[in-house]
């Protein structure tokens, strides 16, 4: 179906220089109690996937190599 | 966060699924634990105890029970409503049909509550129900938030029904009806359940306040009459 999407910041924001998805690291999509992170299949890198973020913060804790930042909402800072 | 949670979702309003002590529903074998059963909004260290009770008594159930037989012809009729959403590809989505019935449950039900927009509330479900044929999901994700939708109209539909049915106002704005402004507590100092009847349409019944175990004295019991809530003009 035609799909629209909107600009807007990302929430949970994945440093590509340190995810170390390729190496089979799956913490940050594992702890996500909304589901909304993945792997990008093409790079091997985690992304955040869905705009359903409750800032809950364990992707960004738990993080292994610390490439997982969580955007507080502009609208909260 | 959703635009309708508070008020709406059980456990924050004065609704949710009868439970007892160890967390069993009204069916055998059905658990129900958290802020849609017996533990209050927010109450984390409440909720990791519930669960563990309901946990344990589930385990000791499932350890008495064998499987039961079940008819095939069900579990398909069944796979086939839950992967309905997947079969499609175009159509509405998840977000949008829970946003609207969100709206909805904002725009009718939500307190002051009258009755005549309660009643435009129900048929404005009912022609989202009628909808849900238009259901896309492209990906498990999708799929997961497809029947939570569902579940969200659900219970649009039982507070509308709960609502109507308790005639009188009570928990000060939480159920503040501007055609019933008065607490009634001959006819409605009890709980109201709603079940299924047997031609599995929604029916109402009375059940009991069982005596407090902890005694709570009369000067106590009058706070939700001393809210400085306005009672509006009946609209209708």
């Amino acid at each position: 179906m035609p799909i629209i999407t909107q600009a807007k910041s990302a929430a949970v924001v994945i440093d590509d220089e340190k995810c170390i998805a390729e190496k089979g690291c799956r913490v940050c999509v594992d702890v996500c109690p909304l589901d909304i992170l993945a792997i990008d299949e093409r790079r091997q890198k985690a992304y955040m996937k869905y705009d359903e973020c409750w800032y809950c913060m364990p992707c960004e804790v738990d993080c292994p190599t610390n490439a997982v930042k969580v955007n507080i909402p502009y609208l909260l800072r | 966060m959703h635009i309708s949670e508070i008020g709406f979702c059980s456990g924050h309003s004065a609704s949710g699924v009868w439970v007892d002590e160890q967390a069993r529903t009204t069916i055998p074998g059905l658990y129900a634990v958290g802020d849609m059963a017996s533990v209050p909004h927010n109450y984390m260290l409440g909720a990791f105890v519930n669960g563990g009770i309901a946990g344990a008594d589930a385990a000791a159930y499932c350890a008495a029970t064998s499987l039961p037989e079940y008819d095939a012809g069900d579990l398909l009729v069944e796979q086939e409503r839950v992967l309905a959403p997947t079969r499609r590809a175009d159509g509405l989505t998840p977000h949008e049909m829970e946003f609207k019935t969100r709206r909805f449950v904002n725009d009718y039900l939500e307190p002051p509550k009258v009755t005549a927009k309660m009643e435009l509330g129900q048929r404005r479900f009912a022609e989202i129900r009628e909808d849900l044929d238009h259901l896309c999901a492209r990906d498990p994700h999708e799929l997961l938030r497809a029947l939570e939708m569902q579940t969200i109209l659900d219970c649009a539909d039982m507070a509308a029904a709960a609502s109507l049915y308790r005639t009188e106002s009570r928990w000060g704005f939480y159920h503040l009806r501007t055609d019933h402004p008065e607490t009634d507590n001959r006819n409605w100092n009890c709980h109201t359940v709603l079940y299924k009847d047997a031609s599995g349409r929604m029916a109402h019944a009375k059940r009991a306040v069982d005596p407090f175990i902890v005694p709570v004295a009369a000067a106590e019991m009058g706070a939700y009459h001393q809210l400085r809530v306005k009672t509006p003009a009946a609209a209708e």
